[in-house]
């Protein structure tokens, strides 16, 4: 079984994780700045450098490009790539909230449901995502409008599975489906204490708790509940639209080698496209793992700066390292 | 298809096909090679130069040239020092303050004042950062060092590296594929006494007679006003006498008011030149920016110098309000020249 402490070297996880796998593949490492966790990784005539999650093998503007989601869905775009439609809008360019809201409307309307989120940021902080009237729309620019929020993006909300590709180079290195938190009924407890049974599980293996406030609320109500209501055994109640793990989300391995050649090739392409070699692609479409998904899916956000791990219970060390280790083996050619 | 602009306005290549002057600077830079190039989005001056298989990304005044690997490496001005000085290249001496993990200011100024001890006059700055933000130069005793650090929440924020004052003039040299593509010199802002006006009349007179378009003003903060009673023994209000020379910020950068000047790469000393590319190359850096303190770089072996810093995304155009368009176009035009293999 894992224990993190054999682990330890920076106190940050993912940097951490990068630096174990180093060392058992024989690469040399050197701490540079603890407090930062990085760490320079060497060997093979070449050099990585490492901090906290983020790899130095991306180029540093390609990685700055792809963190604001409407330059990267642009850049997209104009290649050929499927990306929902999208329209900016910033805080900063309106006296009022009614203004803003108008011209919002105006992109949205035609085509609720619709998501809105801020070009930058991650962890799905401040993304509110299947909007299905004007009313909502309001509320959350309602929301946005006060707090200076700044550049936010309002984008056609594509229904479908989301997944995440995680490739180095072209080459598949990960691929999961992300779900939004959910409990089930029993028929006796609220949803309230479902929840509370959800975060005291989710603690137990480090996971954020499930979101509430907001968009929660809003999950609920469009059910036709609140959290007082008892579920009928067995019903399943999703408590967000969103999937991120930050807020409550859960992820599934997919079989690497069911993930269809067309599909990876397709992902590989859009990353070049951005100019990352390690990218997170977070694509949605009804089923990854058909071929005829690069033909039918969306790309919704590049992460130039992917995780290299996600929670799975009864992990063994070898499974903890496992993605760490297949990027420093591409990255550093070792067979 | 490039988007439709207008360049009459020339010089003032702030107005232009982007809101990014930097990025502009490019656009036209690849214009006049006859690369193609596509404005991706002209609110944060992002677009992108293409020629065959290659692309440059353009992100206002940054390209997709360098690494991440190395922009890191070079950004940490500790470690970066450690590599130069290994690597036998002159460099100010350093110390490290460990002060990131002090959470009170007493903490910090203990931590300061211990590691300034026999360094005096020294200059402080924050491991990682740019355009002298939290940098404070040629602080010459503990009373000064003990201000910065109770005067500028920036101080102790993250480690600090400490170096000793150097003096001499401060140039920019910037390093593309393994040659000096630019160069630029830049001083501090001061102002000469005419025996009749108020340090605060001549630096508002210094400021307006800077270009607005491209040179920031010079502030009398409070700082500024502590190390100029210090050293001059002349506040705001008093009348500086004829001839008196007053420097008003001791940083060069354009942001706290300094100036900039043109440097002829043709006429720069050889030695200069030879020690930049490769204190460029020890971070694999494909473009760089090399800040040099010492002595003239025209002058053989550069007069004697120092390597202060090593920046990994500089613009590849500065400011100089006396420099004519082309001279604008110049270090782009040899940047992209290089990149394209044109």
């Amino acid at each position: 079984m894992l224990d993190l402490a054999d682990f330890h070297r920076t106190g940050n996880r993912y940097a951490d994780q990068y630096l174990v796998s180093a060392e058992r593949l024989g690469l040399d490492t050197e701490i540079i700045d603890d407090g930062a966790a990085t760490a320079l990784i060497r060997g093979r005539g070449r050099r990585l450098t490492v901090s906290a999650a983020i790899l130095g093998c991306n180029n540093v503007i390609a990685a700055r490009l792809a963190s604001h989601k409407y330059i990267c869905a642009t850049l997209l775009q104009e290649n050929g790539f499927r990306v929902p439609p999208f329209a900016l809008f910033s805080t900063a360019d309106y006296f009022d909230a009614a203004s803003l809201l108008a011209d919002v409307l105006a992109f949205a309307g035609p085509r609720l449901p619709v998501v809105l989120k801020p070009a930058r940021g991650s962890g799905g902080v401040d993304v509110h995502a299947g909007l299905d009237s004007e009313d909502e729309v309001h509320d959350v620019v309602e929301d946005f409008f006060p707090r200076s929020i700044g550049e936010f993006l309002a984008e056609e909300h594509i229904h479908g599975r989301h997944f995440r590709v995680k490739l180095f180079d072209g080459q598949l290195i990960n691929a999961i489906e992300r779900t939004p938190a959910t409990v089930t009924g029993d028929g006796a407890r609220t949803i309230r204490e479902l929840i509370d049974e959800v975060h005291e599980t989710r603690a137990a293996r480090e996971l954020p708790p499930v979101h509430s406030g907001r968009r929660l609320s809003r999950v609920l109500s469009k059910a036709g509940l609140d959290l007082d209501s008892v579920l009928p055994p067995g019903e399943q109640q999703p408590l967000s639209v969103e999937c991120n793990v930050s807020t409550g989300g859960i992820t599934t391995r997919l079989p690497l080698d069911e993930v269809p050649v067309s599909v990876v090739e397709y992902l590989a392409d859009a990353a070049r496209c951005c100019g990352l070699r390690w990218v997170g692609v977070d694509f949605i479409v009804d089923d990854l793992l058909d071929p005829a998904a690069r033909d039918r899916g969306f790309i919704n956000e590049m992460n130039s700066a992917p995780t290299p791990s996600e929670y799975y219970p009864d992990r063994t060390p070898e499974a903890y390292l496992e993605q760490a280790s297949r990027v420093l083996k591409a990255y550093f050619a070792i067979p | 298809m490039n988007e439709p602009r207008d360049i009459a306005l020339g010089d003032l290549d702030i107005a232009l096909p982007t809101a990014s002057a930097i990025a502009n600077v490019y656009f036209h830079a690849a214009e006049s090679l006859g690369l193609e190039f596509r404005i991706l989005s002209p609110r944060h001056g992002v677009g992108r130069i293409v020629s065959g298989d290659r692309q440059l990304l353009v992100y206002s005044r940054w390209i997709s040239i360098n690494d991440l690997t190395s922009t890191t490496l070079c950004g940490n001005k500790h470690y970066a020092a450690q590599c130069l000085t290994r690597a036998g290249f002159p460099v100010p001496d350093f110390a490290l303050a460990p002060t990131a993990r002090q959470r009170r200011r007493e903490a910090i100024a203990r931590v300061l004042v211990d590691t300034a001890q026999g360094r005096y006059p020294l200059c402080i700055k924050p491991v990682s950062g740019s355009h002298g933000e939290g940098v404070i130069p040629d602080i010459r005793d503990e009373t000064e060092l003990l201000y910065a650090v109770f005067h500028d929440r920036r101080v102790g924020r993250s480690d600090t590296l400490m170096e000793s004052q150097v003096s001499g003039r401060h140039y920019r040299v910037v390093v593309a594929y393994g040659d000096v593509i630019g160069c630029v010199e830049r001083s501090a802002p001061r102002v000469t006494g005419d025996g009749r006006s108020t340090l605060e009349e001549l630096v508002t007179t210094y400021n307006a007679g800077r270009d607005p378009y491209c040179l920031e003003h010079a502030n009398l903060g409070e700082r500024q006003r502590f190390a100029i009673s210090r050293r001059h023994g002349v506040s705001p209000n008093d009348v500086v006498g004829e001839g008196v020379e007053i420097i008003l910020d001791d940083r060069c950068n354009i942001k706290v008011g300094g100036n900039i000047h043109h440097v002829d790469v043709d006429r720069m000393s050889p030695e200069v030149k030879r020690t930049c590319v490769d204190a460029a190359a020890l971070f694999d850096l494909e473009f760089a920016g090399l800040d040099l303190i010492g002595g003239d770089v025209l002058e053989p072996a550069g007069d004697g110098f120092m390597i202060n810093e090593i920046n990994s995304q500089p613009a590849a155009h500065v400011p100089v309000p006396t420099m004519t368009r082309d001279q604008r176009l110049a270090w782009p035009r040899r940047l992209l020249t290089r990149f394209f293999e044109l």
